[in-house]
């Protein structure tokens, strides 16, 4: 059990620099996950960790160990990878107990450990099968079972859910918090996908180009995004992002126009300190957050262009003037057609403001 | 495996492979007293074993010779295995035997072959003709050819070809204009594959090559035993002159040539 | 190694495509008829009649070439030397090609300049190869001679080819020298096929980097291996250019193959008729040499499946 510590750590191909010196600290007992989009850097840092790519400057610890120059096996640290790479000519069993055997650790007390893994992980009745005699989900199964068996400080969890089919994801997603749960163990696991950091998440990194962008908890970046990206990067359906520009300052907060909507303008709750008159921003609304009851908030008209009925709740796909697309989610009304003409309002305390630089306006 | 041990065995693997060639290339510059000193390079150089090599020994036919049989060999192979490995891979044409058999015939030493076929050859007045020769370079290599090429067309999305069927284009067409083009690099690896095995090819040429006007250059340096004692430097420049077009096609064609030879690992 | 040909290709043709389609692979079955099947039916005849090169199948003569071949002490050890030569070449090349393998994987700088120079003695045409290891093993002039002197492991010229043990084993050497780069290229590839992602769960298990070789590496490269040492056996009965020039079988017999000695018979006494019988036998050796592996090279690549 331990914490793990990066301090100002690189990583350059060549000329290129990959990894632009990133400070995390990762408490013990703690499921942090790193999300961000193909390319960000999410997986090179959980490898750099692993030690299974050096790390060109900055140090990496665990625990009270500097393990920036450690040979992977001498970090105490177990991965799940998203092939699995399970060894494929060892039955389950030799796959769970090859690292301790290698190490020398006495058969006996393999077999003791790798039982009680499997155990835990309903593998008992797969002992004597190879990994090809497996369905995906026994063989993610294994993987982890793989990495429990060697009880390290930190579990390191590479898209390990990105193989299997959406209903098994689901299934190994809670399998995965239980055994957070139980192991109550120093977790880190990388995905692209935001449901799978939301739902798994003690702390979100959410990486972009090599860069921290934010840290938080799965509600902190949910409510209170620090910039345009992390805003836009979790929740789904996307916030909707539309120019602005400042109209009035007022005390209960800034009041914007939408150029895309015939200068419709829109009260926002954000206050006024750091704007000013004419400033060109990006006014940011979810989905879900638009409301159908007059008085809730500043009214806008949409043309509505598709609409997707999913029961409970249906989105309207509404071109604004300038082509680009908003989403309005609607709840417990099915009326709308293609083509309608909708009015929503939008309240002013579910609105955010961004700078032109992408930075969030408070 | 350590890394400091690495340019150490590196280069022991290397000199091994080469030095041999190395070392021919330089008995090539020797005159007669410096060879026998046992010496790596020559003490004095000495040209002279080139234009002497050339004008002892009808090199400059032996090369002729091999390039014709050895290429228009391994174009015949070509145009027999191509359509066929395809339609067998394909069409599953004669299921299991027939690659089986295909593959199976290699298995046997080609002396085998050598006296059925010089006696075939003969009653078709063929023996110590550049046909004669073709002929059987081309039909040597087909079972190389055929497991070279299959895992080059197995690797073809088939459903390209469905696509150029449901256009309604025909079997030579889908042939001609799908298939070949994009089965050019195995083409062309499988190609400069038989071209080596048949201009290295020694025993049917001995057998089947009886004068100057067919005969191929390993035949032709096979000659030089004849006497021994004195033109090792000759011997050496004509060996040199037999390797120089094939280390021409290796540097040139090193990226085809290994991903020809290595195509059937993995799948 | 041969895929295994069982896989259902995907998609259905029409039949009209199946007609063209078994048409156009009828060149390649009479070609393999003429160059495998024919052969074998000829030789049968031959080996049953008295027959030479001028003519063949001159008069019924029964099993008794059978006899003579069976009876002729240099043939069955021309047998024993062949089969000792294509197992202990295939031996040595696939540990020196599989170790070459390993280290072009370490590879970082240069690679397609190493794995050219790899390449050179697989093609180097066997005649020529012959030639340069007689140039390197000579008595007088030789450099082999020359360095074992100047280390004084030998106090005198060693005639390499001349002694009955070293002109075996140079037959071997040179052999291994032409036919290991094959083994190491192949292996080289087989390499590149296993999972990246396992060596590095592995890397995070294991310290010792032979503990991975034994325990990940070779059992997943084995059926590979297997599939390289029954090409490398096969080739490795079909030397005979080497052994012609390099040593002419001798001296005396020591390295008088099976096909060499056939060759003799032929081309030298003209007795077709016993080298057609030889011929026979030399490949039923061959096979029963080499059908246990291809059988044990199936079992493999099941076992992984």
């Amino acid at each position: 059990m331990a914490d793990v510590h990066l301090k100002n750590v690189k990583k350059n191909y060549g000329v290129v620099e990959v990894i632009h010196g990133i400070d995390l600290e990762v408490k013990d007992h703690e499921f942090v996950v790193f999300v961000g989009p193909s390319g960000c850097g999410k997986s090179t840092l959980l490898r750099m960790i692993a030690g299974l790519e050096t790390t060109n400057s900055g140090s990496i610890h665990i625990g009270d160990r500097d393990v920036t120059d450690m040979a992977p096996v001498d970090r105490n640290v177990s991965m799940v990878f998203q092939s699995y790479a399970l060894y494929p000519h060892m039955t389950v069993e030799d796959n769970m107990g090859f690292g301790l055997k290698a190490n020398g650790v006495d058969p006996a007390e393999v077999k003791r450990l790798v039982d009680e893994a499997a155990q835990s992980l309903q593998l008992e009745a797969f002992m004597k099968r190879k990994p090809a005699a497996l369905s995906g989900g026994q063989r993610q199964r294994v993987a982890i079972g793989r990495a429990i068996v060697r009880d390290p400080e930190v579990f390191l969890f590479d898209e390990p859910l990105s193989n299997l089919d959406a209903e098994l994801r689901v299934h190994m997603r809670i399998e995965i918090a239980r055994l957070h749960k139980r192991l109550k163990s120093t977790m880190i696991y990388v995905t692209h996908d935001q449901v799978e950091a939301m739902t798994l998440a003690d702390k979100i990194v959410v990486l972009q180009g090599g860069r921290i962008e934010q840290v938080g908890t799965p509600l902190d970046l949910f409510d209170d995004p620090d910039n345009r990206f992390v805003a836009g990067f979790i929740g789904s359906p996307k916030m909707n992002f539309l120019p602005a520009i400042v109209a009035g300052i007022a005390a209960d907060g800034v009041t914007v126009t939408l150029p895309s909507m015939n200068d419709t303008p829109v009260r926002t709750a954000v206050p006024g300190d750091h704007v000013e008159t004419g400033q060109t921003v990006t006014l940011g609304v979810r989905p879900e957050h638009f409301t159908f009851r007059k008085g809730t908030g500043s009214p806008i008209t949409v043309d509505c262009d598709v609409t997707e009925q999913m029961g409970e709740i249906s989105y309207i796909y509404a071109n604004t003037g300038d082509g680009a697309q908003i989403i309005v989610e609607q709840r417990h009304d099915r009326s709308t057609k293609d083509g309608d003409r909708v009015q929503t309002f939008i309240p002013p305390d579910k609105t955010f403001l961004f700078d032109a630089e992408g930075r969030r306006i408070r | 495996m350590n890394r400091r041990l690495y340019v150490p065995l590196m280069t022991l693997v290397l000199l091994f492979f080469t030095f041999p060639i190395i070392f021919m290339a330089m008995v090539s510059l020797k005159g007669q007293a410096d060879i026998s000193t046992g010496d790596i390079f020559p003490n004095v150089l000495y040209w002279r074993n080139y234009p002497d090599a050339f004008g002892s020994i009808a090199l400059d036919r032996y090369l002729l010779n091999s390039a014709i049989v050895a290429s228009f060999g391994a174009l015949l192979t070509l145009v027999i295995a191509v359509p066929a490995t395809h339609a067998i891979v394909r069409y599953r044409i004669g299921r299991n035997w027939l690659p089986a058999f295909i593959l199976g015939t290699y298995v046997a030493p080609p002396i085998v072959a050598l006296f059925p076929l010089f006696f075939l050859l003969r009653n078709l007045g063929l023996v110590n003709t550049h046909l004669g020769m073709i002929l059987v370079y081309g039909v040597m290599n087909l079972p190389v050819a055929f497991w070279l090429l299959s895992s080059f067309v197995r690797r073809l999305p088939v459903e390209l070809e469905e696509a150029a069927r449901v256009d309604g284009v025909g079997y030579f067409r889908t042939l001609r204009s799908i298939v070949i083009p994009l089965l050019m690099p195995g083409i062309a690896s499988t190609g400069i594959i038989c071209l080596i095995l048949a201009y290295n090819e020694f025993l049917f040429a001995s057998f089947l090559a009886r004068s100057q006007d067919t005969q191929t250059v390993p035949i032709g340096l096979s000659l030089f035993q004849g006497d021994r004692q004195l033109r090792f430097g000759q011997m050496a420049v004509a060996s040199l002159a037999a390797m120089v077009p094939v280390y021409v096609l290796a540097v040139f064609f090193q990226r085809w040539l290994v991903r020809g030879l290595t195509t059937g690992i993995g799948k | 190694m041969p895929q295994t040909l069982k896989r259902r290709a995907p998609g259905r043709f029409r039949p009209s495509g199946r007609v063209i389609a078994r048409l156009t692979t009828t060149p390649l079955i009479v070609g393999l008829g003429v160059f495998a099947i024919y052969p074998f039916i000829y030789l049968l005849g031959l080996a049953f009649t008295e027959s030479n090169l001028i003519e063949p199948f001159q008069k019924w003569v029964g099993t008794e070439n059978f006899q003579d071949a069976l009876g002729d002490p240099r043939f069955v050890g021309s047998l024993g030397r062949s089969v000792l030569l294509a197992f202990l070449s295939t031996a040595t090349a696939m540990v020196l090609g599989v170790a070459v393998a390993l280290l072009l994987d370490k590879a970082v700088k240069a690679r397609d300049l190493i794995r050219t120079l790899i390449l050179l003695p697989l093609l180097t045409p066997p005649v020529t190869a012959a030639i340069m290891w007689q140039l390197l093993l000579m008595p007088q002039g030789g450099w082999l001679n020359g360095f074992l002197m100047d280390l004084s492991l030998i106090s005198e010229p060693v005639s390499f080819l001349g002694t009955p043990t070293t002109a075996f084993l140079s037959v071997l050497l040179v052999d291994v020298w032409q036919w290991s780069p094959f083994v190491a290229l192949m292996s080289f590839a087989a390499l590149q096929t296993l999972p990246s992602e396992v060596y590095e769960a592995a890397k995070l298990e294991v310290r010792s980097s032979w503990t991975v070789f034994r325990w990940i590496t070779l059992p997943m490269l084995f059926p590979a291996l297997i599939g390289i040492a029954v090409l490398k056996l096969v080739i490795g009965f079909k030397l005979f250019d080497l052994v012609f020039v390099l040593t002419a079988g001798g001296p005396g017999q020591a390295t008088t193959i099976s096909s060499f000695y056939i060759y003799r018979i032929g081309i030298q006494q003209f007795d077709i008729g016993l080298a057609a019988a030889m011929t026979l036998l030399f490949a039923i050796v061959v096979g029963l040499a080499t059908v246990p592996f291809t059988v044990a090279h199936d079992k493999a690549e099941d076992r992984l499946s």
